[in-house]
């Protein structure tokens, strides 16, 4: 699954640091969200999206061959 | 959706509710109470038995000092945890079954099973090292 998080977050320059807090997660999960190494699970891709007032699919699309 | 960030957020626990503190005095109390148990050697058995088990408190409050962390991790960290303990416990399981086999063979390893928990400690150490590099 690939997805804008990093563009976004720099669209509001916000560090990782500043993300995790938001999201109340650690500095770590969210560059592995950014890096495509961790999806993040459901309930964390809807904070995600309230965080930029975005719908998730505003955010996360699937990859090309149609795996999440 | 506001973030749970009470229940998500990571936490550094205090020294004392660490698990490397409870870690720490666990060794303690187990190299303490080996200690005592060379001196009571004509000691009744209920002595020694009650000395012996001292340990079983501080890894009793390691087991409850680990809870309290894994509560604190976010779900990534968590999925390492996860991870990295299904790795240790499957190397266990190769290592015991590996020793086994050498011991029916007739090779006799120096190690016990008062050396098991120490080298499940570094099976697990292993393992979660191996699980970080995939998510760096």
């Amino acid at each position: 699954m690939r997805n804008r998080l990093r563009v976004l977050r720099a669209e509001r320059s916000w560090s990782q640091a500043d993300l995790a807090d938001r999201l109340g997660v650690s500095r770590q999960t969210v560059n592995a969200i950014e890096t495509g190494k961790y999806d993040p699970s459901l309930p964390l891709a809807f904070r995600i999206a309230s965080v930029f007032a975005l719908p998730i699919e505003g955010i996360f699309e699937p990859d090309g061959d149609g795996s999440a | 959706m506001p973030a749970p960030a009470s229940a998500a957020c990571p936490r550094n626990p205090p020294l004392l509710l660490h698990p490397y503190f409870a870690t720490a005095l666990m060794l303690a109390a187990a190299m303490a109470t080996s200690a005592l148990l060379e001196g009571m050697r004509e000691a009744p058995v209920g002595a020694r038995a009650a000395v012996a088990l001292v340990p079983v408190l501080p890894a009793a409050y390691l087991v409850w000092t680990m809870a309290r962390y894994i509560r604190g991790l976010d779900e990534l960290q968590r999925k390492i945890q996860a991870d990295s303990l299904a790795l240790a416990y499957t190397a266990a399981i190769l290592l015991a079954v590996a020793l086994n086999y050498l011991g029916k063979a007739g090779v006799r390893l120096p190690l016990g099973w008062e050396d098991g928990w120490g080298l499940l400690v570094m099976l697990y150490a292993a393992a979660h090292a191996l699980t970080l590099r995939r998510y760096r």
